[in-house]
């Protein structure tokens, strides 16, 4: 909406600009009637005449303010169009491009963890309190397929089916260890029998800081 | 004369559709008070109290109880590579409140989640995930621990944009 706006709006002044000057260039010997013989309209055409500067004035005003603002978000635009996907990309093939994007970052967030050397006193200490929360939960209990911690991460292998068991006790699971492993990203791999694998990389790095910049 | 008049009409037109032009929307921080948080289980519903100014547990709970917030937000900047979250409230006597931001894909998928503990009697805290678990369309929310006998108030969670 808005450049068909601006355009319609800056031809509307070309033309009205336009056919102003036209018609007093093509008339500058032959005033009319009306302005030669009324000193009313001569004030009238003096008084239009400053209207229009006024106008141009303002038109120059708004067009400088719009090259600003394309300038502006020039970069932005340039960016917005690299990123995003082309307005006629579908539903699916949107959430397509979302799965493969986090396809590609769990595999950056299972890289780093591979690299991640290991850090005995906390790998023992954190898979200590890992093994507690689950020891302490049933339905964790039960699904809990593996452990392993490193210098800030701990990876944990999970069981999980259809059912929202193990979603109810996620709450419990992020109580238990938000003091030493705050954040988590989550992979699930299909087993193909309705079952599937919940991978929890559980990172001791912080994802809070308290606002006091806000 | 009166086709001088029609073009000054038009000048004046033109401008004023050229100032008028939409102006690009951008997407903008949202804000939502607490009082919307419901309680996770049916036993807690009693022992969750709804004020104006955020929500907090009844003074005869004698246990944290958990609380849920929906976060609406828009979809992320092209460019951005996280979204956060600034959650806000208080805690008295010395309790503690625990929260948790989540991201769900729209098949129901845990993405990922990030939180805090905090004992601070008035907190500001700022929550921070990856763009990849911020998609189009992952859906987020607030998950909380508050503090039982009413000595904590969630006043609400905002969503930087």
């Amino acid at each position: 909406m808005k450049i068909p706006g601006v355009a319609l709006g800056a031809l509307v002044v070309a033309a009205g600009v336009s056919l102003y000057f036209h018609e007093s260039e093509s008339t500058p010997t032959a005033p009319t009637i009306m302005q030669s013989a009324s000193p009313a309209g001569d004030a009238r055409v003096a008084q239009l005449t400053r209207q229009v500067e006024a106008l141009q004035r303002s038109l120059s005003a708004v067009q400088s303010q719009l090259a600003s603002q394309k300038q502006t978000s020039a970069p932005d635009r340039a960016a917005a169009a690299k990123d995003s996907p082309p307005p006629e990309l579908d539903v699916a093939a949107q959430r397509a491009q979302e799965l493969e994007r986090r396809r590609l970052y769990m595999a950056g967030v299972a890289a780093g963890f591979n690299n991640e050397k290991i850090d005995p006193a906390w790998a023992t200490r954190v898979a200590s309190r890992v093994s507690a929360t689950f020891e302490g939960n049933e339905e964790l209990r039960k699904r809990l397929r593996g452990v392993e911690c490193r210098t800030q991460t701990c990876r944990l292998q999970m069981d999980e089916d259809d059912s929202v068991a193990l979603s109810r006790q996620m709450p419990f699971l992020s109580l238990s260890l938000v003091d030493v492993l705050p954040s988590m990203s989550v992979d699930h791999i299909d087993q193909g029998n309705g079952h599937s694998t919940m991978i929890l990389y559980m990172s001791s790095r912080a994802g809070a800081a308290s606002g006091a910049g806000k | 004369m009166s086709s001088r008049f029609v073009s000054v009409i038009a000048i004046v037109c033109g401008v004023v559709l050229c100032a008028s032009a939409e102006r690009p929307a951008f997407a903008t921080d949202i804000n939502k008070a607490a009082p919307q948080c419901q309680a996770d289980f049916p036993e807690a519903m009693d022992l969750i109290m709804h004020e104006n100014n955020g929500v907090h547990t009844a003074p005869q709970s004698t246990s944290f109880q958990w609380v849920t917030c929906s976060i609406p937000r828009s979809p992320l900047a092209a460019n951005a590579t996280s979204g956060s979250f600034y959650v806000d409230g208080d805690n008295l006597g010395g309790a503690s409140t625990t929260c948790w931001v989540s991201s769900y894909d729209y098949t129901g998928v845990l993405l990922g989640s990030t939180s805090f503990t905090t004992s601070l009697p008035h907190y500001d805290m700022l929550l921070t995930l990856p763009v990849a678990q911020l998609g189009v369309w992952a859906y987020t929310s607030l998950t909380c621990a508050l503090p039982a006998n009413a000595n904590g108030l969630l006043r609400g969670v905002t969503v930087v944009q």
